[in-house]
Protein backbone atom coordinates (compact mmCIF):
# COMPACT_ATOMS: atom_id res chain seq x y z
CA UNK A 1 0.00 0.00 0.00
CA UNK A 2 2.62 2.20 0.98
CA UNK A 3 4.99 1.91 -2.15
CA UNK A 4 1.65 2.45 -3.89
CA UNK A 5 1.30 5.74 -2.60
CA UNK A 6 4.70 6.80 -3.43
CA UNK A 7 4.58 6.12 -6.62
CA UNK A 8 1.12 8.20 -6.65
CA UNK A 9 2.40 10.27 -5.28
CA UNK A 10 5.63 10.65 -8.00
CA UNK A 11 3.39 10.40 -10.60
CA UNK A 12 1.65 13.39 -9.50
CA UNK A 13 4.54 15.33 -9.08
CA UNK A 14 6.12 14.22 -12.90
CA UNK A 15 2.54 15.44 -14.10
CA UNK A 16 3.00 19.14 -12.24
CA UNK A 17 6.20 19.36 -13.26
CA UNK A 18 4.95 18.27 -16.96
CA UNK A 19 2.49 20.90 -16.69
CA UNK A 20 5.08 23.17 -15.97
CA UNK A 21 7.36 22.82 -18.53
CA UNK A 22 4.31 22.59 -21.33
CA UNK A 23 3.16 26.12 -19.88
CA UNK A 24 6.61 27.25 -19.96
CA UNK A 25 7.13 26.50 -24.07
CA UNK A 26 3.49 27.63 -24.61
CA UNK A 27 3.08 30.82 -22.95
CA UNK A 28 7.12 31.59 -22.22
CA UNK A 29 8.30 35.05 -20.27
CA UNK A 30 8.93 37.99 -22.25
CA UNK A 31 12.51 38.64 -22.79
CA UNK A 32 13.97 40.97 -20.47
CA UNK A 33 16.26 42.96 -22.18
CA UNK A 34 18.09 44.85 -19.59
CA UNK A 35 18.95 41.52 -17.68
CA UNK A 36 20.80 39.93 -21.44
CA UNK A 37 24.35 40.60 -22.71
CA UNK A 38 24.21 42.91 -25.38
CA UNK A 39 24.81 41.60 -28.96
CA UNK A 40 26.29 44.64 -30.50
CA UNK A 41 28.39 47.51 -28.94
CA UNK A 42 28.71 50.33 -31.27
CA UNK A 43 28.13 54.15 -31.31
CA UNK A 44 24.92 56.00 -32.47
CA UNK A 45 26.65 57.13 -35.54
CA UNK A 46 27.70 53.53 -36.62
CA UNK A 47 24.40 52.20 -35.84
CA UNK A 48 22.53 54.49 -37.62
CA UNK A 49 24.77 53.95 -40.44
CA UNK A 50 24.57 50.19 -40.52
CA UNK A 51 21.26 50.25 -40.28
CA UNK A 52 20.28 52.72 -43.42
CA UNK A 53 21.94 49.62 -45.28
CA UNK A 54 19.23 47.05 -45.64
CA UNK A 55 21.92 44.51 -46.20
CA UNK A 56 23.50 44.88 -42.99
CA UNK A 57 20.61 46.24 -40.84
CA UNK A 58 19.12 42.40 -41.05
CA UNK A 59 21.98 41.43 -38.80
CA UNK A 60 20.82 43.43 -36.36
CA UNK A 61 16.92 42.88 -36.18
CA UNK A 62 15.34 41.92 -32.68
CA UNK A 63 18.68 41.96 -31.43
CA UNK A 64 20.22 43.76 -27.92
CA UNK A 65 22.44 46.68 -29.16
CA UNK A 66 24.75 48.37 -26.79
CA UNK A 67 24.76 52.22 -28.25
CA UNK A 68 26.19 55.27 -26.89
CA UNK A 69 26.10 58.82 -28.39
CA UNK A 70 24.69 62.52 -27.37
CA UNK A 71 21.13 63.16 -26.53
CA UNK A 72 19.52 65.42 -29.09
CA UNK A 73 16.00 64.99 -28.14
CA UNK A 74 13.59 64.11 -24.87
CA UNK A 75 9.71 63.48 -25.52
CA UNK A 76 8.61 61.71 -22.31
CA UNK A 77 10.53 58.44 -21.90
CA UNK A 78 11.40 58.74 -25.64
CA UNK A 79 15.38 59.86 -25.86
CA UNK A 80 17.09 60.41 -29.56
CA UNK A 81 20.59 59.70 -29.92
CA UNK A 82 22.88 61.59 -32.40
CA UNK A 83 19.70 62.51 -33.96
CA UNK A 84 19.20 59.43 -35.67
CA UNK A 85 18.46 57.03 -32.78
CA UNK A 86 15.04 56.81 -31.56
CA UNK A 87 15.33 55.25 -27.89
CA UNK A 88 12.18 54.00 -26.07
CA UNK A 89 13.42 53.58 -22.31
CA UNK A 90 11.05 51.16 -20.36
CA UNK A 91 10.89 53.13 -17.66
CA UNK A 92 9.81 56.93 -17.29
CA UNK A 93 12.85 58.99 -16.41
CA UNK A 94 14.07 58.82 -12.95
CA UNK A 95 17.48 59.89 -13.38
CA UNK A 96 18.01 63.62 -14.88
CA UNK A 97 20.14 64.50 -17.90
CA UNK A 98 19.67 66.67 -20.61
CA UNK A 99 20.08 67.23 -24.28
CA UNK A 100 23.68 67.00 -25.08
CA UNK A 101 24.67 65.07 -22.08
CA UNK A 102 26.45 61.76 -23.47
CA UNK A 103 24.67 58.64 -22.60
CA UNK A 104 25.12 54.77 -23.09
CA UNK A 105 21.72 52.41 -22.94
CA UNK A 106 21.07 48.83 -23.73
CA UNK A 107 17.58 48.06 -25.99
CA UNK A 108 16.60 46.22 -28.71
CA UNK A 109 16.50 46.94 -32.42
CA UNK A 110 13.32 46.57 -33.97
CA UNK A 111 14.42 48.40 -37.25
CA UNK A 112 15.19 51.43 -39.32
CA UNK A 113 12.42 53.87 -40.03
CA UNK A 114 13.33 54.91 -43.57
CA UNK A 115 10.06 57.46 -43.43
CA UNK A 116 11.82 59.37 -40.58
CA UNK A 117 15.33 58.54 -41.13
CA UNK A 118 15.75 56.81 -37.77
CA UNK A 119 16.42 53.36 -36.01
CA UNK A 120 14.38 52.99 -33.19
CA UNK A 121 14.84 50.87 -30.27
CA UNK A 122 12.56 49.93 -28.25
CA UNK A 123 13.13 47.98 -24.38
CA UNK A 124 15.88 50.36 -24.10
CA UNK A 125 17.38 50.82 -20.18
CA UNK A 126 20.08 53.34 -19.57
CA UNK A 127 23.65 52.17 -18.37
CA UNK A 128 25.36 55.23 -18.05
CA UNK A 129 25.29 59.45 -18.20
CA UNK A 130 28.44 60.93 -18.18
CA UNK B 1 32.44 50.99 -51.47
CA UNK B 2 28.94 48.96 -52.92
CA UNK B 3 27.52 49.81 -49.47
CA UNK B 4 28.54 53.26 -49.12
CA UNK B 5 26.60 53.96 -52.61
CA UNK B 6 23.84 51.98 -51.09
CA UNK B 7 23.87 54.64 -47.78
CA UNK B 8 24.49 57.19 -49.65
CA UNK B 9 21.58 56.14 -52.54
CA UNK B 10 18.81 55.74 -49.55
CA UNK B 11 19.29 58.96 -48.16
CA UNK B 12 19.17 60.77 -51.41
CA UNK B 13 15.72 58.82 -51.59
CA UNK B 14 14.48 59.78 -47.89
CA UNK B 15 15.46 63.37 -49.00
CA UNK B 16 13.46 63.17 -51.87
CA UNK B 17 10.29 61.31 -49.97
CA UNK B 18 10.91 63.92 -47.38
CA UNK B 19 10.91 66.57 -50.55
CA UNK B 20 8.10 65.58 -51.63
CA UNK B 21 5.71 65.65 -48.74
CA UNK B 22 6.89 68.83 -47.95
CA UNK B 23 6.87 70.45 -51.59
CA UNK B 24 4.56 73.83 -51.16
CA UNK B 25 4.58 74.37 -47.98
CA UNK B 26 7.94 76.03 -47.06
CA UNK B 27 5.87 79.15 -47.06
CA UNK B 28 3.65 77.96 -44.46
CA UNK B 29 4.90 74.90 -42.82
CA UNK B 30 2.18 72.83 -42.90
CA UNK B 31 4.08 69.33 -41.52
CA UNK B 32 2.69 67.69 -38.61
CA UNK B 33 4.71 64.79 -37.44
CA UNK B 34 4.19 61.66 -35.15
CA UNK B 35 6.88 59.59 -33.74
CA UNK B 36 4.87 57.52 -31.24
CA UNK B 37 1.63 56.65 -33.10
CA UNK B 38 0.05 53.50 -32.42
CA UNK B 39 -1.66 50.62 -33.98
CA UNK B 40 -3.53 47.99 -32.77
CA UNK B 41 -4.31 44.96 -34.52
CA UNK B 42 -6.44 42.02 -33.47
CA UNK B 43 -7.60 38.78 -35.23
CA UNK B 44 -9.46 36.82 -32.25
CA UNK B 45 -11.34 33.88 -32.60
CA UNK B 46 -13.81 33.17 -29.69
CA UNK B 47 -12.64 30.71 -26.81
CA UNK B 48 -9.41 30.88 -27.83
CA UNK B 49 -6.22 32.73 -26.74
CA UNK B 50 -6.08 36.57 -28.00
CA UNK B 51 -4.13 37.14 -30.90
CA UNK B 52 -3.52 41.06 -30.69
CA UNK B 53 -0.61 42.81 -30.37
CA UNK B 54 0.19 46.92 -30.27
CA UNK B 55 2.76 49.09 -32.10
CA UNK B 56 3.70 52.55 -29.89
CA UNK B 57 6.21 53.40 -32.56
CA UNK B 58 4.36 53.78 -35.58
CA UNK B 59 5.77 56.96 -37.72
CA UNK B 60 2.97 59.16 -39.44
CA UNK B 61 3.77 62.10 -41.83
CA UNK B 62 1.08 64.46 -43.02
CA UNK B 63 1.31 67.72 -45.13
CA UNK B 64 -1.56 69.83 -44.71
CA UNK B 65 -1.15 71.82 -47.78
CA UNK B 66 -2.00 68.69 -50.16
CA UNK B 67 -3.45 66.34 -47.62
CA UNK B 68 -0.61 63.98 -48.39
CA UNK B 69 -0.09 61.53 -45.70
CA UNK B 70 2.67 58.78 -45.22
CA UNK B 71 2.93 56.15 -42.38
CA UNK B 72 4.81 53.51 -41.23
CA UNK B 73 5.35 50.37 -38.30
CA UNK B 74 8.12 48.33 -37.83
CA UNK B 75 7.22 44.92 -37.88
CA UNK B 76 9.39 44.12 -34.92
CA UNK B 77 7.93 46.83 -33.29
CA UNK B 78 3.98 45.04 -32.72
CA UNK B 79 4.21 43.21 -28.83
CA UNK B 80 2.09 40.62 -27.93
CA UNK B 81 1.27 39.71 -24.34
CA UNK B 82 2.26 35.89 -25.45
CA UNK B 83 6.70 36.00 -26.32
CA UNK B 84 5.91 32.82 -28.78
CA UNK B 85 2.96 34.18 -30.83
CA UNK B 86 5.58 37.21 -31.04
CA UNK B 87 8.07 34.95 -32.35
CA UNK B 88 5.54 33.18 -34.68
CA UNK B 89 4.45 36.15 -36.02
CA UNK B 90 7.47 37.40 -36.87
CA UNK B 91 9.57 34.35 -38.13
CA UNK B 92 6.50 32.16 -39.57
CA UNK B 93 3.98 34.78 -40.46
CA UNK B 94 4.93 38.00 -41.67
CA UNK B 95 8.93 37.33 -42.16
CA UNK B 96 10.04 40.57 -40.55
CA UNK B 97 13.53 39.70 -41.31
CA UNK B 98 12.43 39.78 -45.34
CA UNK B 99 10.02 42.61 -44.47
CA UNK B 100 10.32 44.90 -42.07
CA UNK B 101 8.08 47.32 -41.97
CA UNK B 102 4.62 48.18 -42.85
CA UNK B 103 4.01 50.97 -45.28
CA UNK B 104 0.89 53.45 -46.14
CA UNK B 105 1.12 56.26 -48.40
CA UNK B 106 -2.19 58.01 -49.34
CA UNK B 107 -4.69 60.97 -48.45
CA UNK B 108 -7.13 62.22 -46.25
CA UNK B 109 -9.86 62.95 -48.93
CA UNK B 110 -11.78 66.83 -49.08
CA UNK B 111 -9.63 67.79 -45.57
CA UNK B 112 -9.33 71.34 -45.01
CA UNK B 113 -6.87 72.09 -42.09
CA UNK B 114 -8.35 75.52 -41.41
CA UNK B 115 -11.51 74.06 -40.58
CA UNK B 116 -10.48 71.48 -38.62
CA UNK B 117 -11.30 71.82 -34.94
CA UNK B 118 -12.29 70.56 -31.53
CA UNK B 119 -14.83 68.75 -32.97
CA UNK B 120 -13.86 65.03 -33.86
CA UNK B 121 -15.28 64.70 -37.84
CA UNK B 122 -15.38 61.66 -40.34
CA UNK B 123 -12.93 62.33 -43.16
CA UNK B 124 -12.17 59.61 -46.26
CA UNK B 125 -8.64 58.36 -46.47
CA UNK B 126 -7.29 56.45 -49.41
CA UNK B 127 -4.05 54.87 -50.31
CA UNK B 128 -1.58 52.42 -50.72
CA UNK B 129 -0.82 49.54 -47.76
CA UNK B 130 2.23 47.35 -48.63
CA UNK B 131 2.79 44.68 -45.90
CA UNK B 132 5.13 41.97 -46.32
CA UNK B 133 6.33 42.84 -49.77
CA UNK B 134 2.45 43.00 -50.84
CA UNK B 135 0.90 46.41 -51.67
CA UNK B 136 -2.77 46.52 -51.87
CA UNK B 137 -5.39 49.84 -52.08
CA UNK B 138 -7.44 50.88 -48.57
CA UNK B 139 -9.87 52.90 -48.14
CA UNK B 140 -11.43 53.83 -44.33
CA UNK B 141 -12.99 56.23 -42.60
CA UNK B 142 -11.33 57.74 -39.77
CA UNK B 143 -12.29 60.73 -37.11
CA UNK B 144 -9.54 63.87 -36.96
CA UNK B 145 -9.86 66.89 -34.30
CA UNK B 146 -7.60 69.44 -34.39
CA UNK B 147 -6.57 70.41 -31.03
CA UNK B 148 -3.75 73.71 -31.19
CA UNK B 149 -0.92 72.45 -32.77
CA UNK B 150 -2.12 68.72 -32.77
CA UNK B 151 -4.00 66.63 -35.37
CA UNK B 152 -5.40 63.68 -33.86
CA UNK B 153 -6.35 60.72 -35.90
CA UNK B 154 -8.21 58.11 -35.09
CA UNK B 155 -9.96 55.26 -36.94
CA UNK B 156 -9.89 51.71 -37.81
CA UNK B 157 -9.84 49.14 -40.80
CA UNK B 158 -9.61 45.54 -41.68
CA UNK B 159 -7.20 43.66 -43.62
CA UNK B 160 -7.35 40.06 -45.11
CA UNK B 161 -3.75 38.29 -44.35
CA UNK B 162 -4.44 36.31 -47.33
CA UNK B 163 -4.46 38.92 -49.30
CA UNK B 164 -0.60 39.79 -48.72
CA UNK B 165 0.44 37.01 -49.24
CA UNK B 166 0.62 35.98 -45.09
CA UNK B 167 -0.25 32.11 -44.82
CA UNK B 168 -1.66 31.00 -41.73
CA UNK B 169 -0.83 27.22 -41.26
CA UNK B 170 -3.70 24.84 -40.97
CA UNK B 171 -2.95 24.19 -37.51
CA UNK B 172 -3.88 27.05 -36.10
CA UNK B 173 -6.24 28.26 -39.02
CA UNK B 174 -9.40 28.02 -36.24
CA UNK B 175 -7.71 29.87 -33.62
CA UNK B 176 -6.55 33.25 -35.70
CA UNK B 177 -9.38 35.15 -37.58
CA UNK B 178 -9.78 35.43 -41.26
CA UNK B 179 -10.15 39.24 -41.18
CA UNK B 180 -8.00 41.34 -39.21
CA UNK B 181 -9.70 44.22 -37.56
CA UNK B 182 -6.38 47.48 -37.17
CA UNK B 183 -6.72 50.42 -35.28
CA UNK B 184 -4.80 53.39 -35.24
CA UNK B 185 -4.28 56.47 -32.99
CA UNK B 186 -2.27 59.11 -33.91
CA UNK B 187 -1.74 62.23 -32.49
CA UNK B 188 0.44 64.17 -35.03
CA UNK B 189 2.36 67.42 -33.80
CA UNK B 190 2.84 70.40 -36.62
CA UNK B 191 6.38 71.66 -36.91
CA UNK B 192 4.85 75.45 -36.51
CA UNK B 193 3.93 77.50 -33.83
CA UNK B 194 0.13 78.35 -34.31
Amino acid sequence: MKSRKILLLAMGLALMILMVIVYQTMFPEPRNISELPADFNLSAEKLALEMADSDKAVQYGDKVIHTYGKISAIEGNVITLGGAIVVHLLDPLGKVFQKGDSIAIKGRCIGYDDLLGEVKLDQASIIQIK
Amino acid sequence: MDSLGNIVRKICLNGLLLGLLSIGSSHAQQRYIDRNGVVVFEASEKLFEPVKAKNESVSVIFDATDNKMASLALMRGFHFQNGLMQEHFNENYVESDLYPKALFKGEILDFDIDGADRTSQPYTIKGVLEIHGVSKEIESTVQIQKIGNILAIQGSFTVIPGEFNIKIPKIVENKIAKTVLVKLDFKLTGDHEE
